[in-house]
Parts: C-alpha cells; structure tokens; sequence
C-alpha cells in the first residue's frame, strides 16, 4: 500500500538510517547548530540557577491565560522571525556573490557559497516559515493578547483550546527548527511547486516536514479562528454592540472568519499531496491521471484569503495607533468596517490572479483581473480615513505612530505595484520576475512595520512599561532605510528581466543592484540590534519607564486602556459598562475614569492545563514520524493524541471562582502598587483619591 | 471564558441526539455512495448525465447529514449552526464554480487531446 522510497528504511527506524547517508560537513548548518545548542543550554543553565523552572512551568507553559498565551504566540514568531531574516540575509549575499562566470565559490559552491539545492531549502523555509510561523503567530499573539480586553472580556471563549493553538504552532516551528539539523527541508518553494513536491522529483524527507508542519499549525490556525470569532461573537461586554467594536477586534473577526473558512481548504490540499507522495494516489501528478495545475489553483484557493488573513489585523493595528496619535476619533468608524469587511469578502474572488499565465483564457483572467482591482477600492477607503484621521489632528510622531506612518506609506507603493500585477497583460511579462517578489514583500513590510507599532504600542499595556523612545526611532529609521535599499533595486531587477529564487546571476550588469540590496541587508542588521538593544534597555530602566495609569499614551481611546497595566489576571475587576465606540475617551471626556467598580464580585476563570503541552509534544512526534515514516510511532501518536483528548474530556477540575472579597485584596493592592501622585492626577479612585476628570497632558 | 456550570447532557444540541436518525443518515451515506459507485463503475451513461447524477446524490447525501446527522434547523439552539452553515454556501460556489469555470477554458486552450 505505501509508497516504495529510495534510500535506506526499516520498520523500526522508518527512512532515519537514511541520516547516515547526509553530510553534516555544511558549516553554515553547523554553524546554526551551535547556535541553538548554546542558546539552548544558556537557558537551561539560567532557569535552573535562577530557579525559574517552576515559575516557567506553572506561569506560562500551562497557562490558558489569554494574556500570556497571546505574548508566547508573539514570542515565537519573533523567534522565527529573527531565522527567516538571517535566510533572507543568505540569499541576498549569496546573490550578490554568484554573479557572473568567473565569480569565485566556496564551499562548495561553483558561484557564491551555496550549493543550488541548499539555496532552494533556503527560500522554501523562508517563505514557509516567514508567513506561518512569523508572522501569522505574531498576529495571533496580538489577537489573543489584545481583543478579549478590547471587548471587557475575561478571557477567550474556550481559554483550553487557546492553549492548543498555541502548542500546535510550537511543534510545527518545532518541527521546523529540527528540520535543520536532523534531513533536510523542502527545495519546492513554499507555495510546493508541483509536480516537483512529487516523490519521484522530491524523494527526500523535505517536502514531508513541509507538509507535516504545514498541517499541524493549520489546525491550530483554525481552531483559533473558531476561538476568536466566538469570543467576539458571543463574549462582548455588556453595551459594546457591534457597530461600537473597536476597528483592531473587527479586523480580527475578519481575519478569523477568512482563516475558519481558508485553512482548511489547504489541508485537505497537502493531505491529497500526501497521498499521491504516501499510497501513490495520483491527484497532482504530472502523469497517471493527475492535475497538478489543480493543486495550484487550491493552495491559491487558500493562499490568497491567507494574505488578507494577514494583512487585515495590520490594518487593525493601524486603526488604533494612528487616532490615539492624532489625538482624534479615527475617522469615519462605520466606513472603516464596511472597508474591512469588503476586504474580506472579495478576498475570496481573486485566487486565480497568482497563475494568470496558466493559459485559462481571457474571459477568466478578465474576471480575476477586474476583481483584483476591486479590492483597491475598500483599501482605498482605510487609506483615507487614516488620512482624515490625521488631518488637522494634534499628530505626534510618537515611535508606534511612525512605524504606522512608514506602513501606509509602503501600502501605497505596494498598491500601485499590485494594481499593476492586476493586469493580466503585464502579469505576463512579470511573472515569476523579483519584481512580484519585491511587491509582496512590500505588502509584508507593511504588515511588519504595523506589528513593530503595535509591539511599541501595546508593550505598556502588556508590561507596565514603555520601551526605550531614542532607540525606538533609531530601530525604525534603520528598518525603513534597509527596506528602501532591499526593495526599490529589486523592483528595478524585476523591470530588468531578473527571475526569482535564482542560485546564479548569469547578467554582470546586474551587479550593481544586487550589491545594494546587500548595503540594505546590512542595514536591517544594524536595525535588528537596535531592537535587541532597545528590549534590554527598556527591561534595564523598566523602573524609570514604569506607566503608572492605565493610559499609557494619555490619548489612548478604546477600552483596553481601561484595564490597568498590565492587566490582572481576570482583566477588569468588574465587567465594563460600554457607551461608545471610544469607550475609553469618552469615559476620559465624562470624568469616569475610575478603575474601581461600585462592587465587587467573585469572578470565575479557567485552570490552568499541562494537557495542551504534553498534545504539542505528541504532535511535534506525530509530525516527526509522518516525515520519516516511522509507522509504529506515526499511529502511536495518534492514538496518545486521542487519549489525551479523551482524558481532558473527563477532567471535571477545569475551573474556579475567586470571591469578591479576594478580587478587591487583590485590586487594592494592585493599585497601591501604582505611584500615589498617578493616581491622584489620572486614577480618581473614590477610595484613594477624589473623584475627577482625568486630564490628558496632551489634550 | 464560557460558563461551565450547565452539565453536558443539558445541552439542547447533545439532547437533540436520536439514534433512529443516525441509523437513518448512516444508511442514507451509504445508499446514495453506493448508488454513485455503481453509476460511475457500470452505469452506461453519457459523462454529462454521469456527473448530473452524481451531483444530485451528492446534494442528497450533503442535506441528508446536516439534517440527520447535524440536525440542522431553525430551533433557537440550532439557528446559529444553520445560519453558519448556510453562510458556507456562497464560498462554496465561488471554490467550485468558478473552479470549473476555470478548468473548462484551461482545458480548451491548453489540453487539447487530454480527454
């Protein structure tokens, strides 16, 4: 029934004695390796000498707190982030380095010093890793993190299934770092060129990590999509209607609603690729009956709506700093959800303009095409009411408001390049060119300069303190410096015929370009140690930076700023009262800034579970055996899996109250921790202060 | 968080569960595979009323599940299920329709002769 594979295999070990076989002579993989066997050991020596295993255990690996799932989700996709930039910085050096005949190589290396195959793994793990384990958890970091206190809830509607998630996506990165060390990952890109992902053109272990990691973070994906859309459907305190949502929680229905419908149309893709490269089904073949242009046109199916999935909690982000910076109500909030919710809608229509050149005829492209453009129109409305919103504000070029700044003005060039890519007749002259390459990551940009914002703007809320101001401007100014040297001479190569995920320049006069893109990479670096530094700065006079009210940027407007920072574990002490869409300006324009409630009552929360950590473990062993056929293990693990689940669901001591009086010790103490002099100017307490109208320095 | 202090057999959607009519949606999957199995192995149809048939006994077997299986209706416990299910519905065609669409001109232009 399965597949014959080449290579060394047994029933004990799967294709594993196929590792033997593999060269672990590649510094640059030896190289990667220390790195992570350091670090590694580094944190296992600083956690036991510090005595923080248990604190770790108990603190954060088990939680089902919202709050801090939200920062872990954000923290691996930092994690990978920082690996997807040090692939990108490889390519472009290597690039840069491979051009011409007589251009010397190492390493192997007959140009520049990777081998073709090893430069392939490179960008199918970038782009593999960079959208789905970097930036999507980033996002959901932000999701979990943010919305559930946006909308006065204590936590997300299933805080068990929240753990999930997050444990999912750890063993798909999981799977992805082990990859590095342990075969080798996929040379099809990360979109799986077919039939090249076939097993008779792909015969190692790569594109099985591909698809096994692939799977595993899209359940979790999809899980939290269910999670969050019931969360913001059904959990909203009392007074927040729809139409009174925050922009930020609207965007992430959206997205939500994109994902749950989205992702599974990509697993049930990989699954059939895993039958044609398992039992030897013949879906996407290239002959015996197969259609791989139709796994094209379903990973499209889901790819396309993943970009919006993307994209939209960006626009989220910026939809709460801009106002709070521009001192102002984001203009026209009613438009802005239609805008959002068009986005949405027509994200669906546009799959087919990733293979205009497939050859479906001009009555189809012109279809795709026109629908294209149409998604330029509810962007176009964002654009200007972000503009409006601005436009005789009180604009302060606060760090979160000039990443915000940075992304629409980088929406704007990659607008325009997407409206040309929108035309068939030019898609056929720039497909598969880096000028393609250049426009999405210009569109990504956006998205990344919108996280950095809202890393720098939600930092106080999620900490306590705000991150260094000095080093903020530098890390931007440096960023934005690098996209400017990567990107504009890569829109030029684009122009200039240079195809994408190329191991060798065959063009010498492109030299001068690509030796650019190298100055930007440079510049990125110089930007990414101006982030770590800020961090440590930041931790290092977190005193000195401490908030000390619950608006961090004194203009903050909606009701998370209403929570203290950081936020108690049960997030507001009594549940909110909504009456505005602002709700926390227009308490600042009332006189209620009051975080004290009238009374207190006994709150109840979920416990904390080890059983979405020890499902991780089993699906980073589920994926692992999947990839290298291990059938003993692979069916094992299902079954553990099953087993657990089952456990969970007879688990009867899943939640607990805390009495009313414990909440008021506990809010007392809270706000005694605050200093004395915040609290009388901002925080009227009525019990530790007089009652009065919070006055914002700015306002 | 959701509240748990409702116990799991009060639940409308799980009293809602009636073995007569998960034997019944069993028997209904089965019947109407086997009857697309047997037109697609023996039937001596042309391919246009092939694939008519099997898409009338697939919509059979799809309303069939929700029904039986899912028990999708308008009850105030169900309605949020129905509605989330038939909202599925317009995405459900764009895939497939426009899918096909696609297919049916990439086919005339470029596979000439694959059948």
């Amino acid at each position: 029934m399965f597949m014959d594979v080449q290579g060394p295999s047994n029933a004990l070990f799967g294709r594993l004695p196929m590792i033997l076989d593999l060269h672990y002579n590649n510094p640059w993989i030896m190289f990667a390796f220390a790195l992570v066997v350091i670090g590694g050991i580094g944190t296992v020596a600083a956690l036991t000498y510090f005595k923080k295993w248990g604190w770790l255990w108990h603190d954060w690996l088990t939680t089902v707190d919202h709050k801090k799932i939200g920062i872990m989700y954000i923290i691996v996709g930092l994690i990978m982030l920082f690996r997807g930039f040090f692939e990108a910085a490889m390519i472009r050096t290597h690039q840069a380095m491979a051009v011409g005949p007589d251009s010397p190589g190492f390493l192997g290396a007959v140009h520049g010093y990777l081998t073709p195959f090893h430069i392939s793994e490179i960008f199918t793990v970038h782009g593999t890793l960079m959208i789905l384990l970097a930036v999507t958890p980033i996002l959901v970091g932000f999701m979990n993190l943010i919305v559930p206190i946006q909308i006065g809830a204590r936590d997300m509607a299933y805080p068990f299934l929240n753990a999930v998630g997050l444990w999912l996506t750890t063993a798909a990165a999981a799977l992805c770092m082990i990859s590095l060390f342990v075969g080798s990952f996929s040379h099809a890109g990360w979109v799986g060129l077919t039939p090249l992902t076939q097993l008779d053109h792909s015969p190692g272990v790569g594109v099985d990590y591909w698809i096994w990691l692939i799977q595993i973070s899209s359940i979790g994906s999809t899980l939290g999509a269910l999670n969050l859309i019931a969360t913001i459907l059904k959990m909203r305190a009392p007074g927040m209607s729809l139409m009174r949502m925050p922009i930020f929680s609207w965007t992430t229905l959206a997205t939500n609603i994109i994902g749950l419908t989205s992702f599974p149309l990509l697993t049930v893709a990989l699954f059939l690729l895993t039958l044609d490269r398992y039992i030897g089904t013949h879906f996407f073949t290239a002959d015996g009956g197969g259609n791989f242009m139709m796994y094209t046109n379903l990973f499209w199916l889901w790819g396309h709506p993943e970009v919006y999935f993307v994209v939209l909690p960006a626009f989220g982000f910026l939809s709460e700093i801009i106002p709070t910076f521009s001192e102002k109500p984001l203009f026209n909030h009613t438009s802005m959800i239609a805008a959002t919710m068009g986005i949405a809608g027509v994200s669906w229509l546009v799959w087919l303009h990733h293979f205009f050149i497939m050859g479906a005829g001009p009555e189809v492209n012109t279809f795709f095409s026109v629908a294209t453009m149409l998604v330029g129109i509810p962007t176009g409305v964002k654009v200007f009411n972000w503009a409006f919103t601005m436009y005789k504000g009180r604009v302060r070029l606060e760090t979160p408001m000039l990443w915000a700044l940075g992304a629409v003005l980088l929406l704007i060039g990659g607008g325009m390049t997407g409206m040309m890519l929108a035309i068939p007749a030019i898609n056929y002259v720039s497909h598969n060119s880096v000028f393609v390459v250049a426009h999405f990551h210009n569109m990504f940009l956006i998205i990344a300069f919108a996280i950095f914002g809202a890393v720098t703007y939600w930092w106080p809320k999620a900490f306590g303190f705000r991150l260094d101001e000095r080093l903020g401007h530098i890390f931007f100014w440096l960023f934005w410096a690098g996209s400017v040297f990567v990107f504009v001479p890569m829109y030029a190569l684009g122009f200039l015929g240079m195809t994408r995920r190329l191991d060798y320049i065959a063009h010498p006069s492109w030299w001068p370009l690509l030796a650019l893109e190298v100055v930007g990479i440079a510049l990125y670096i110089a930007s990414v140690a101006a982030f770590v530094l800020q961090i440590y700065v930041s931790f290092r006079d977190r005193e000195r930076n401490k908030v000390t009210t619950s608006d961090a940027w004194e203009t903050s407007r909606s009701l998370e700023w209403a929570a203290h920072c950081p936020p108690s574990f049960y997030n507001f002490a009594a549940t909110p009262i909504v009456h505005s869409n602002d709700e926390w300006a227009w308490r600042r324009e009332h006189g209620v800034t009051s975080v004290v409630p009238e009374k207190y009552t006994s709150i109840h929360m979920p416990k904390n579970s080890m059983v979405p950590v020890v499902l991780g473990v089993l699906f980073i062993i589920f994926g692992f055996a999947g990839t290298w056929r291990i059938g003993w293990m692979f069916f094992g693990s299902i079954i553990a899996i099953t087993a657990v689940l089952i456990f969970r669901m007879f688990q009867k001591d899943i939640d607990y109250n805390i009495p009313a009086e414990d909440v008021e010790a506990y809010e007392r103490e809270k706000l005694k921790s605050v200093d004395r002099a915040a609290q009388d100017n901002v925080h009227q307490t009525g019990e530790m202060g007089d009652a009065g109208t919070d006055s914002p320095a700015h306002g | 968080m959701a509240h748990h202090d409702q116990h799991p057999l009060d639940h409308p959607e799980v009293q809602a569960s009636s073995t007569p009519k998960y034997v019944f949606a069993f028997i209904l999957a089965m019947g109407v595979m086997i009857a697309s199995c047997l037109i697609t192995v023996v039937g001596d149809m042309s391919q246009l009323a092939t694939l008519t048939w099997i898409g009338v006994l697939a919509l059979i077997a799809v309303i069939g599940q929700l029904y039986f299986l899912f028990k999708l209706d308008t009850s105030k416990a169900m309605i949020w299920h129905t509605v989330s299910a038939a909202a599925t519905i317009p995405l459900f065609f764009i895939a497939i329709v426009l899918t096909i669409w696609m297919f049916h001109h990439l086919e005339m232009r470029v596979m000439l002769g694959a059948g």
